[in-house]
């Protein structure tokens, strides 16, 4: 009796260690969150610089992103190679939408990877919406220490199923991340530039480095964020097809 | 399109560009030809503009033809007016409207009726139209009047009904055209997996090109992979093209031929396969287009390589199949192309 009455203490013990454990995992990610984003609706102007495998600048495209609580953004392109093109997110739902047609075009999450930063690394602004996170245990990230997090993709349509992410122990900042794909490739490395290293309050871009493109790097920069809930129209992409103005 | 309304849009784009907030881009683009019937090569300008509620789009184009020597051309792209009120959505003038989920073949693209499998991506001149839209949270309708243009001579009526369901886009479509009269249609786009994305899409049509109770229909899949290779596979039945019967009576063969470029099939029934891979801005792709009642096909080899602003495409398409396939026949058996595209 005595021994079975110990077992359940061990076990309930176990229990709320690994609740906590999970509700901690939680609160980090999403304190990691609050460096990329303060609220649920938001727009945010991007720039993404790419180079070659030789490390020469290759190209640079601009896109302005929605980003909406219910797991919604879209996505508008800016520059001339790609201007008026447009991707709409709606959950596991997504659509491309190209100038001069009222096509929308349904796309699979495979396809959102195309391009040198895929559309869900610019549309993706909130982690803590998309995937779950358990806590690896605490490591070094050169001088400092930081939290290693295991993310597991929550829904289905998201751009990487599985998240190895990195954070500042004293603060929480994102640091690193390590990006792998449905087939558990890892597809892309993450660093993440902060506005003040010593002192971190926002995500001002990150670096890519393509792990199954010869290592090319890809440079996003936040140039600016403000708050925006934009109307429920433009979520629909019939609405979108039809070129409206959009600013 | 007359020079007058070209000049009109032409200055609404010149406005548009004098605007600090105006939406204005183009491209331009040199291209060369090299087919069975002689060398072409054109040099055109796309223009595109928005300024306030009107939308403005044109081509100046300077063709050299080897056995016709040199055109100009000018066209008026898209020019319309769009507002909204009381909920609804309003457009009025020349405006491109493509409907329908297929790639090879669009049985419901009642509107626009584009030409499919192009060589080169093209600026699409729109139909003057007047249409009215309403959007809700997960559907959409679209009604659109449709004057008579030098390829559709006639007045038709034309709506489009959308609804999201899921992971899936539900279409159905009516049109009753002045002398046609009426046809209905219903598409789904699909998304079965994370790499998989089937389509279909199927209309009745009262008459098109002059043939009656025409059955149209497609079905079709997207696949993409992790390492970013693309396959794109439809099959296709159009009722509106010339049958069987048709292509094996003599007498009739010289104007099937003569009708070939109103035809948007040249035989009833198709099956088109397109593998292309995405690599570092490089584009490599191969299509293959068969047509089963002839065994005849045309396989187009592309490359295309995308820069900050730059575009190169070259490519071949040749056509071929047994002798007295449609393809064998055709007066053009290969089309090699060229072109340059700078986008501002």
């Amino acid at each position: 009796m005595t021994s079975l009455l110990r077992a359940l203490a061990a076990a309930c013990l176990a229990l709320c260690a690994w609740h906590a454990q999970a509700a901690d995992a939680t609160a980090l990610l999403k304190a990691a969150d609050r460096y990329r984003v303060a609220s649920d609706d938001v727009q945010v102007e991007v720039q993404i610089d790419t180079t070659k495998s030789d490390g020469s600048p290759d190209k640079q495209r601009r896109y302005t992103t929605f980003s909406q609580s219910g797991h919604r953004s879209l996505v508008l392109m800016r520059s001339p190679a790609e201007r008026g093109q447009k991707v709409l997110m709606l959950s596991d739902d997504f659509w491309l939408l190209m100038p001069s047609s009222q096509r929308p075009l349904r796309i699979t999450p495979t396809q959102k990877l195309l391009g040198d930063a895929s559309t869900g690394d610019v549309a993706t602004m909130r982690w803590s919406d998309d995937y779950t996170a358990e806590v690896v245990g605490e490591e070094r990230c050169g001088e400092v220490a930081c939290i290693h997090l295991a993310l597991t993709a929550a829904r289905r349509g998201v751009t990487y199923q599985r998240i190895g992410l990195w954070i500042g122990a004293a603060r929480h900042e994102p640091l690193r991340a390590d990006l792998y794909v449905q087939s558990e490739k890892l597809a892309k490395q993450a660093r993440f530039v902060m506005d003040r290293p010593e002192a971190p309050t926002t995500m001002t871009g990150m670096v890519l480095t393509d792990q199954l493109a010869n290592g090319r790097e890809t440079r996003v920069q936040y140039l600016s964020r403000k708050t925006r809930s934009v109307p429920e129209a433009w979520l629909n992409p019939m609405y979108l097809a039809r070129n409206p103005e959009l600013e | 399109m007359n020079r007058a309304t070209t000049l009109i849009a032409a200055g609404l784009l010149a406005a548009s560009a004098a605007q600090a907030e105006a939406d204005f881009g183009g491209q331009v683009r040199l291209r060369v030809d090299d087919q069975t019937t002689g060398r072409n090569a054109t040099a055109e300008a796309e223009l595109r503009g928005r300024w306030r509620a009107v939308t403005a789009s044109g081509t100046l184009a300077h063709a050299w033809t080897e056995h016709a020597g040199d055109t100009d051309l000018s066209r008026v792209n898209e020019l319309y007016a769009a507002g909204e009120a009381a909920g609804w959505s309003f457009a009025a003038g020349r405006r491109i409207v493509s409907w329908d989920v297929g790639y090879g073949f669009r049985p419901n693209d009642v509107v626009q009726q584009e030409r499919r499998r192009t060589l080169l991506p093209v600026l699409l001149q729109g139909k003057a139209v007047l249409q009215a839209e309403r959007f809700g949270t997960d559907e959409a309708w679209s009604l659109v009047a449709v004057d008579p243009t030098s390829s559709s001579k006639e007045h038709a009526f034309a709506a489009r009904a959308w609804r999201r369901v899921g992971s899936a886009d539900w279409h159905a479509f009516a049109r009753q055209g002045e002398d046609t009269g009426p046809s209905l249609g219903t598409a789904v786009s699909w998304v079965a997996t994370d790499a998989t994305e089937i389509h279909a899409s199927v209309r009745y049509a009262h008459e098109v090109n002059g043939r009656f109770h025409v059955p149209q229909a497609l079905a079709g899949f997207t696949w993409t992979g992790e390492n970013k290779v693309g396959v794109i596979g439809e099959v296709w039945y159009d009722g509106s093209a010339p049958s069987d019967a048709e292509w094996a009576d003599p007498r009739s063969v010289r104007g099937l031929f003569t009708q070939a470029s109103a035809l948007q099939n040249l035989r009833r029934r198709s099956v088109f396969v397109r593998v292309s891979w995405t690599h570092e801005g490089w584009e490599p792709s191969l299509d293959h287009l068969w047509l089963p009642s002839d065994r005849s096909h045309t396989t187009t080899a592309a490359l295309g390589w995308q820069g900050d602003r730059v575009r190169v495409d070259v490519g071949l398409r040749r056509l071929g199949g047994p002798a007295g396939s449609v393809m064998a026949a055709s007066p053009i058996n290969h089309i090699g192309y060229a072109a340059a595209t700078w986008s501002f």
